[in-house]
């Protein structure tokens, strides 16, 4: 991951999960383009950091797999499982909560509480 | 956007593949991640060929790259690891194990003990002709290509085999001093069960494959 990368690299599954929780499927280039797009170009996800995570949620069954034929070459597609789907909820309560806690950290003013 | 012709695809894979990117598995998906950001720096770059753009991204990329295919087999072992979790969790394994038990508790009573013994140590040697028969047919009927969960598979058994011909040792050299049936029907059914689960394993993940790759070949 490129810029901020030890604040940003905790974070990565739960980026992959919340885009693909938003598109019914996505491949890797995809992925790194949307999280460019979103971010304005702020966090740029490698294919060094991208790939062994995807890898890691295919392994622990938060993600399936479907390969297809795109313009000459083979694609492969992820998508959520059921599971996948609890644990994107899951992994966004608990970023969120994260998110509020620093917020009071550093910034007390701006904080909802 | 202009999209790369079938030899530059193959241009890419070539590549890929002389660069230690054995499996067809991973290097089908970096083909493509590569692919695609080389078609839109050439949408940007309309000007630039294809392998001048090619050589520029992978001197910037290429580390990176293969760091990805560093790390690939190790989450293939841990999705192995789970299947076979999954695979021992079920059922039909306790009922392979109850049934094959009760068979060999059965058979001992017929077979004299000498005998028996060399069966013991035979035992996981045999264990391993349906393995090898299923993963060579797999091979070379489906034609496929070098896929890491396949690939892996053979040194899962590889563990078991060595596991079981413990076992079998130690089995067998039990056997020369006592008798007990139990026990020797226990072994044998573990090694028959543990055999049965691999050999499903193998079938699943050979089926996931031709499933999920069914484009490849």
């Amino acid at each position: 991951m490129m810029s901020n990368s030890k604040l940003y690299k905790g974070s990565l599954t739960t980026i992959i999960l919340k885009l693909l929780n938003e598109k019914d499927k996505m491949y890797g280039y995809e992925i790194t383009q949307k999280v460019k797009e979103l971010t304005k170009g702020e966090l740029q996800i490698t294919e060094g950091a991208l790939y062994p995570a995807l890898h890691k949620l295919e392994a622990e069954g938060l993600l399936d797999v479907e390969v297809a034929k795109v313009d000459n070459r083979l694609r492969k597609y992820y998508m959520l499982t059921e599971d996948g789907a609890k644990e994107t909820v899951s992994k966004l309560t608990e970023l969120e909560s994260y998110i509020k806690t620093m917020q009071a950290l550093v910034s007390p003013k701006f904080s909802l509480e | 956007m202009k999209k790369l012709s079938k030899d530059n695809i193959q241009f890419i894979e070539n590549y890929l593949e002389n660069s230690d990117v054995l499996y067809a598995d991973i290097r089908m998906e970096m083909t493509d991640h590569v692919a695609s950001a080389i078609e839109e720096q050439m949408q940007t770059e309309s000007h630039r060929d294809f392998y001048f753009v090619f050589k520029d991204y992978m001197v910037e990329n290429k580390a990176r790259l293969l760091e990805n295919n560093k790390q690939f087999l190790k989450n293939v072992d841990k999705s192995i690891a789970r299947q076979l979790f999954r695979q021992i969790l079920k059922l039909t394994t306790l009922f392979v194990f109850v049934f094959s038990f009760l068979v060999v508790y059965k058979l001992i009573n017929y077979i004299e003990k000498d005998q028996l013994r060399n069966i013991v140590i035979l035992f996981p040697m045999l264990s391993t002709i349906p393995f090898l028969v299923l993963y060579g047919l797999s091979l070379k009927i489906f034609r496929l290509p070098r896929f890491s969960g396949i690939e892996r598979l053979s040194f899962v058994y590889l563990i078991f085999f060595q596991v079981l011909n413990f076992v079998a040792t130690l089995l067998g050299n039990y056997i020369k001093t006592n008798t007990n049936d139990s026990l020797v029907a226990l072994c044998l059914a573990l090694i028959i069960t543990v055999s049965t689960v691999v050999m499903q394993l193998t079938f699943t993940i050979i089926k996931q494959y031709r499933r999920d790759y069914k484009f490849v070949n």
